[in-house]
């Protein structure tokens, strides 16, 4: 259902950020893109909803190409940003969650209950009402992602969706994407933090400086993650299988 | 973007540039004022004057030229308003417009002008580093009453410090809200208080934080500033620059 | 106090250089940030905004729309509007301010500056362009005023939202 095809991406400043990246992602998919900073994992994501156009090369959602149907590809690949508040909009939560649907030009009736309903699925149905700033930083995140479900999106992208949280804001914001695959979400984790998360995931990625280096199943590439400046779980390290975070 | 980070100074090794920054920002105030009133004579003194610092500061002339293109633009707008609308004898007519010869002679003067005075600041921008400017700033309005000149050199530092913040914040405000189809919107009033709510309320987080970082640092308004020199070069070119001024606005 | 005056003319300053693509066509900023200016830090350090905004220009940081030219962007055709920008600022924080709170004095106060602005900037580039007023108005004003007037009920709306934040914080 996605497709990248050879897509090469160079920054204004003449820096490399992809280059020659192809893969194809299969609906219901739990795909974790790991690599040092700067390795283009933010660059890749960002190519899904168009927000950064390929130099080379295309990226298809659903056979559309993405440069062509930008609104429709924003609408099916939702993304979460690295920073929460960057991504929070509304004066209150209710509407911050409503600022993507009222984009969409949908009925008032259609979005209150997408909104009603994007806020019960993270838990913040009794905040609706609250000022957004004020929120705790794992709850922040959740605001963030409801955002993203009240589009109702077939993929969810996440960019580093752990920095700066705490142990208790990781643990909700991972529950958050482990219920949201199980509902049957695509999701998409970019993070050099391998160990939150990987023992959920189905398909590990990794980037360094731009290219694709290996893309297969976790339990193989873990052994050999430290090449590229990723540090490995230290369950692995020890010998024995990945554990979660959620355990 | 950065360019802009870099403000137009251009590390070089020349007279200009281990010159005084005072006397370089008292010397593009002569040039500048004797430049509104200097006429034909005298406006060629001052562009001897201007040349000469900009041959010794040692500036590639085509990037100048290139950075200057919209203000070209904007001189050819000057010379033709004026060689139109000056009325006059006409020189040339065709159709109904009339170019008269006062009109064109008053606009050529006029972007002449101009064209000097700009030159001569960003022979000033070029050479000189932004922490001198400030201190410069500072020593000029420390005998000015109701002036803070401190805070005012803070404010400029911080004016250079905030600008690629803002940079980066706009970016990423703008990613976050296309990502949720923000260009559906097509109210340009809607779509610019989105924007700019955001925005702004993460940059008082930026400022709130800068403040704390400055004072984490021990910041206070009476520190030391980089040392302004003055030397006896630096005088002689301020004279020069002062009898330069004198002879155009005379002749 | 100090670092909000700072930020607004860094604001006005990426505000000119830099188009947004909003609506039909890309907007600059730069006078809704002014007004916010005047808006939020109220006449006395709205003006210290817009003053070391001009100064930093006037020393030649390339603070102005179109790249840098210092105190001869000052001195040029378009160098009224700029100049225009404080006493605008000083107007809007004199109209606006006081203890009551009133979106219509804010919106009075915003036509207020952005017409001292013009006035300014005609004045200016009449003098500079000796093209007669009816032709500097054509040229100077009219194609900015649909524009201008959207980012003045922007600037009224967005005021609104942000001046809670800013008086929650208090004032360093």
């Amino acid at each position: 259902m996605i497709e990248v095809k050879q897509v090469s991406h160079r920054f204004g400043d003449g820096s490399t950020g992809l280059d020659g990246i192809s893969l194809r992602i299969a609906a219901g998919e739990f795909v974790v893109i790991a690599g040092a900073n700067g390795s283009g994992k933010t660059s890749l994501l960002r190519h899904l909803n168009g927000l950064l156009k390929p130099d080379r090369g295309s990226v298809w959602v659903d056979g559309l190409d993405v440069t062509r149907n930008l609104c429709t590809a924003r609408q099916r690949v939702g993304m979460v940003f690295q920073d929460a508040d960057s991504q929070i909009v509304g004066e209150t939560v209710a509407d911050d969650v409503a600022f993507g649907p009222q984009n969409l030009g949908l009925p008032p009736a259609e979005i209150e209950r997408r909104v009603a309903h994007a806020l019960a699925v993270v838990g913040l149905a009794g905040a609706s009402q609250k000022r957004p700033h004020l929120l705790s930083g794992g709850e922040k995140r959740r605001l963030a992602i409801a955002g993203i479900l009240a589009m109702q999106p077939k993929v969810i992208a996440f960019d580093e969706p752990f920095s700066n949280l705490d142990y208790g804001g990781v643990r909700q914001v991972l529950a958050e994407i482990v219920r949201l695959h199980t509902k049957g979400h695509t999701i998409l984790v970019a993070t050099h933090e391998l160990e939150k998360v990987i023992a959920h995931a189905g398909r590990l990625i990794i980037l360094q400086n731009g290219r694709l280096v290996h893309d297969g199943r976790p339990q193989e590439l873990l052994p050999i993650v430290e090449r590229y400046g990723i540090r490995q779980p230290w369950t692995v390290r020890m010998g024995k299988k990945v554990d979660s975070w959620l355990n | 973007m950065a360019e802009l980070t870099a403000f137009g100074y251009q590390p070089r090794q020349s007279f200009l540039h281990r010159c005084d920054a005072r006397v370089k920002i008292g010397s593009l105030l002569i040039v500048s004022s004797a430049g509104l009133y200097a006429r034909g004579w005298g406006l060629l003194v001052l562009t001897a004057a201007a040349g000469a610092a900009f041959l010794c500061g040692r500036q590639p002339l085509w990037r100048t030229l290139r950075e200057l293109r919209w203000f070209f633009i904007l001189l050819a707008a000057i010379l033709a308003s004026r060689a139109i609308f000056t009325p006059g004898r006409p020189l040339v007519q065709v159709f109904t417009v009339a170019v008269s010869s006062r009109g064109l002679v008053d606009g050529v003067l006029v972007c002449w002008r101009l064209l000097l005075i700009v030159l001569s600041a960003m022979v000033l921008a070029a050479t000189t580093r932004a922490s001198e400017i400030r201190a410069a700033v500072q020593w000029f309005f420390a005998p000015v009453p109701f002036v803070p000149e401190k805070r005012l050199g803070t404010m400029l530092g911080l004016l250079v410090r905030l600008i690629p913040l803002i940079f980066g914040r706009i970016s990423e405000v703008r990613c976050a809200q296309l990502a949720r189809c923000v260009d559906c919107r097509k109210n340009p009033i809607y779509r610019m208080r989105v924007l700019v709510v955001p925005l702004m309320e993460r940059l008082f987080d930026a400022a709130d934080e800068l403040v704390l970082a400055m004072t984490a640092r021990a910041y206070h308004e009476n520190r030391s500033g980089p040392l302004l020199q003055a030397g006896r070069s630096d005088w002689l070119v301020l004279s020069a620059i002062a009898a330069a001024g004198l002879v155009a606005v005379i002749v | 106090m100090t670092v909000y005056a700072a930020l607004m003319a860094a604001l006005t300053a990426v505000g000119a250089l830099i188009a947004i693509p909003i609506g039909p066509v890309p907007i600059v900023l730069q006078n809704l940030f002014v007004m916010l200016a005047g808006l939020l830090l109220g006449a006395r350090w709205g003006a210290a905004s817009m003053g070391v905004y001009l100064l930093a220009g006037a020393l030649g940081l390339p603070v102005f729309a179109g790249g840098s030219g210092g105190i001869g962007r000052l001195l040029g055709p378009t160098g009224g509007y700029l100049v225009g920008f404080l006493p605008a600022v000083l107007l809007i924080g004199v109209v606006s301010g006081g203890k009551t709170r009133f979106w219509m004095r804010d919106a009075i106060a915003v036509a207020g500056g952005s017409l001292v602005i013009y006035g300014f900037g005609l004045v200016w580039l009449n003098h500079i362009t000796h093209m007669g007023w009816d032709r500097a108005l054509a040229v100077g004003m009219l194609p900015f005023l649909p524009g201008d007037i959207a980012k003045g009920v922007a600037a009224v709306l967005a005021a609104r939202s942000l001046r809670p934040r800013l008086a929650w914080r208090g004032r360093p």
